[in-house]
């Protein structure tokens, strides 16, 4: 019964591209013409199970499956496979493709939780307890220059993985209008690229904050080799703890970290924020977002990747600012740059098959590269984007017109 | 005298506030300095209605001929040297505590928001219908009723209002090349500078609603007189009311007048009339801490059913139409130039405007300017320049273009001369 839905919504999705499935009775099923460009996957379910699951939740389902080699691509690969299904359901396209009809509430069920598939961010804390996942992989995977675990900004065609991490500091760095002598805070500081970056193309000190013993060891290391550990610290605390010890900083930017905060805490993230930002302070904010209203999180990212985590509406984040009275003054929304970077993510970690198999097993090979496709699909054609928000307190603090962050932002990629 | 006694006496912190009673009493507050401002009341009831109706009490009192402000300072003086000490909107420090009052007042002010269609073209009329010769007087020549781009303060007026036209044109990505086959609505077009300016600087077509009829009568005889007529159009109309398809949409200062109960529809029709790949542009006057609500002198007075939203008020309805926000700039402080800009303006026409309507009216709009700079330079009024899309593929990857495009424009045309500089002087 589970087969012949499952049938029925995969002719209805498919218009572009091409699916081929084997089912585990030997029926074949193709799906859509194809020759359009669009990815041509074949794939073969195992067992009789397989579509029951990816109904009861896609993005869960086809993620277990996948990981357990009960989903296997026989033609294409995952990132293929993700693309198109993402392909043929563009978030912009919302309610347009699927028919009203008794097959419409699953249809819509199944629709939704494909969607709400998000977004790549660190894995940390529950890969890390399964697999003991260590700076290893990052190190495979990540730019060499930066190590950036975030989205990329590619303002040039041809630019390679480090340059468009380069240029991403640069943006970032432009916006946070930096003064000789200032204290730079970074909330969720990685393995120390944007800290190391601040301190070596400006006369700043920077304190770099995370909950990873594993990068901060790293970032310690990565600071020394730059020569600039005299003036970046890094520093094992939780940001809501900082104010116990510190003073107030002239600059707080942070990146990638707000996925992790979770929709109930942002007001306590916005007001610990601006109680450690000087009254004439900058903060600059990078975060994955989604671009429709609130939501939440979907199962599989939930389960394996990042539990708790959540990827923000722009309603909501500035919501939670405003009544803290941390004005939004500029906000840019970065699209496609992420998919770009997955892709480079995604080359380097199948490059790498052999490593990362030896290090971990297949099956956490599958887990990673479903996650690194999914994400892929949900930045081109689902509903993830970035937001760049700054913030001031006051009015008064930054110029009036965005000439500086051009002028700084040129200075500092022009060789 | 004893409420607003107790009101200045908490108010002022800096300089030096006198008062002299309609009986003669003098009353001094603030520690001095080197600021010093003198008022007269000549009313009897004068102290009380201010201290009463906190938010309209001195603009009414000021409208009223009750509260003269003694030279060499002007109302606005007044007004910004006690916003300035107290260094908020008349809506914390000079708002009544009790939440009851509160309460109330945040009901009437919602109430107020909900503009039904002919009610919308009643509170266009009651501000815009004033004569297009009071327009004129303070405005700049191209008669832009919205904030200025001052690149640079010591810019005039004009140049300010031409930056502001470039820096939107370029934030809708469209090119010299492309621009004559596009369809652009410029919703709430005011005296129609922009919808003439897009056709100028791209070649593309027009069409300008508004709900003032002078307004639209006005700019129909501009795109007549420029020869552009069958390229930018006007019509008198809600845009509710606009049907067809357009590849953009700018609404400039149109939001403040919609109200936030219909900030749905507005997305919703808005949606409908963009093409997929589309771009909507959005200035607006904002807010720069969590949703409020307007005060009772703008809401009697100057924009009956206005009011000014927070950006969570405006992205949180624009997202559940599918609305995708590419870029928000928060333009600080460029009202407030205006704003001064205008009232020097105003003060200069002020026998003319008198004769045109009447004392009261004079210092009303006077009052109503000063209030409005005041909010800009010391509240926490902002304006919102937003930029959406409908596919994220709709506009390149980079703000690059935009920066671009807006130094092009800048530099390709030098701003008009005011007709009545000369007289002026």
């Amino acid at each position: 019964m589970t087969g012949g839905l499952i049938d029925k919504l995969l002719g209805r999705l498919i218009r572009r591209g091409r699916l081929e499935v084997t089912y585990a009775s030997g029926r074949r099923a193709v799906y859509g013409a194809g020759g359009d460009g669009a990815p041509d996957v074949a794939v073969r379910f195992t067992d009789n199970k397989v579509p029951r699951e990816l109904l009861m939740d896609l993005a869960l389902g086809a993620g277990e499956t996948y990981m357990d080699g009960r989903l296997v691509i026989e033609r294409g690969d995952i990132m293929g496979l993700l693309s198109l299904g993402q392909l043929n359901d563009r978030w912009e396209q919302e309610g347009k493709l699927i028919a009203p009809g008794p097959v419409a509430q699953a249809a819509k069920k199944l629709v939704f939780t494909w969607r709400s598939f998000n977004k790549p961010s660190t894995a940390r804390r529950n890969v890390a307890h399964h697999y003991d996942i260590g700076n290893d992989l990052y190190r495979l995977m990540l730019d060499e220059t930066h190590m950036q675990y975030s989205c990329a900004y590619w303002p040039r065609e041809g630019m390679t993985l480090d340059e468009a991490q380069e240029a991403k500091l640069a943006h970032i760095a432009a916006k946070l209008a930096l003064e000789p002598g200032q204290r730079v805070l970074d909330i969720g500081c990685g393995w120390g690229g944007m800290a190391i970056y601040l301190a070596r193309k400006f006369d700043v000190q920077v304190l770099g904050i995370t909950l990873s013993e594993e990068q901060i060891a790293l970032a310690r290391i990565r600071a020394e080799e730059a020569g600039v550990a005299d003036r970046v610290r890094f520093e094992l605390v939780d940001y809501r703890q900082l104010h116990k010890q510190e003073e107030p900083f002239d600059r707080i930017v942070s990146v990638g970290m707000f996925e992790h905060v979770g929709q109930p805490q942002y007001e306590t993230f916005f007001r610990t924020c601006a109680n450690l930002l000087k009254v004439d302070g900058v903060m600059l904010l990078h975060t994955i977002g989604r671009m429709g209203g609130p939501s939440f999180t979907d199962a599989f990212t939930d389960k394996y990747i990042f539990p708790g985590g959540y990827i923000p509406a722009l309603s909501e984040t500035v919501a939670a600012s405003e009544k803290v009275k941390l004005i939004a003054s500029d906000v840019e929304t970065l699209r496609l740059h992420y998919a770009k970077t997955l892709r480079e993510w995604y080359a380097r970690v199948m490059a790498n098959r052999e490593k990362i198999v030896a290090m971990y097993d297949e099956r956490f090979f599958r887990l990673w590269t479903f996650y690194l496709a999914g994400s892929t699909a949900a930045f081109e054609n689902g509903e993830m984007c970035n937001y760049q928000i700054q913030f001031t307190r006051d009015r008064q603090t930054l110029p009036f017109t965005r000439d500086y962050m051009t002028a700084t932002e040129t200075k500092l990629t022009t060789p | 005298m004893w409420l607003l006694d107790k009101f200045l006496r908490k108010a002022i912190k800096r300089g030096r506030f006198i008062v002299t009673d309609h009986d003669g009493k003098v009353y001094e507050y603030g520690p001095g300095g080197d600021e010093e401002m003198r008022i007269r009341l000549t009313h009897p009831k004068a102290a009380h209605h201010i201290a009463s109706y906190p938010q309209v009490g001195a603009g009414e009192a000021y409208m009223w001929g009750w509260l003269e402000v003694e030279a060499p300072h002007d109302i606005r003086d007044m007004v910004l040297f006690v916003t300035k000490n107290t260094k908020r909107i008349g809506d914390a420090s000079l708002q009544p505590k009790s939440p009851l009052k509160k309460m109330a007042q945040k009901l009437i002010a919602k109430a107020d928001g909900i503009n039904l269609k002919g009610k919308a073209r009643k509170n266009a009329e009651h501000t815009y219908n004033l004569t297009r010769r009071l327009y004129e007087l303070f405005l700049d020549e191209d008669r832009q009723y919205t904030m200025g781009y001052y690149r640079d303060t010591s810019n005039s007026l004009e140049k300010a209002q031409l930056d502001k036209k470039a820096h939107i044109a370029a934030k809708l990505n469209i090119t010299p090349e492309n621009g004559p086959n596009m369809r652009v609505l410029d919703i709430g077009c005011g005296w129609g500078g922009l919808a003439l300016y897009l056709h100028r600087v791209y070649g593309c077509e027009v069409l300008g609603v508004a709900l003032a009829p002078d307004q639209i009568q006005f700019c129909k005889e501009r795109a007549e007189a420029e020869g552009v007529a069958d390229k930018v159009k006007f019509a008198l109309m809600d845009y509710r009311d606009v049907e067809g398809s357009f590849d953009r949409i700018t609404s400039v200062g149109l939001l403040e007048h919609v109200g936030t109960p219909h900030y749905p529809q507005f997305f919703e029709h808005t949606a409908k009339l963009l093409k997929p790949d589309g771009v909507m542009f959005s200035h607006c006057c904002g807010r720069a801490g969590p949703p409020g609500f307007t005060d009772a002198w703008t809401r009697k007075y100057i924009f009956p059913g206005g009011y000014i939203p927070a950006l969570s008020e405006l992205i949180t309805q624009s997202e559940k139409f599918g609305w995708q926000v590419m870029d928000v700039e928060a333009m600080r402080f460029h009202y407030s130039h205006t704003l001064e800009e205008w009232y020097n303006r105003t003060v200069m026409h002020k026998d003319e405007i008198v004769e045109l309507y009447d004392e009261q009216f004079y210092r009303m709009w006077q009052f109503y300017l000063a209030g409005a700079e005041q909010s800009f330079r010391y509240g926490k009024m902002v304006n919102w320049q937003i930029v959406y899309v409908k596919d994220r593929e709709a506009i390149p990857m980079t703000r690059d273009f935009m920066y671009e495009e807006s130094e092009r424009l800048r530099e390709s045309e030098e701003p008009p001369v005011w007709h009545l500089a000369q007289a002026a002087e």
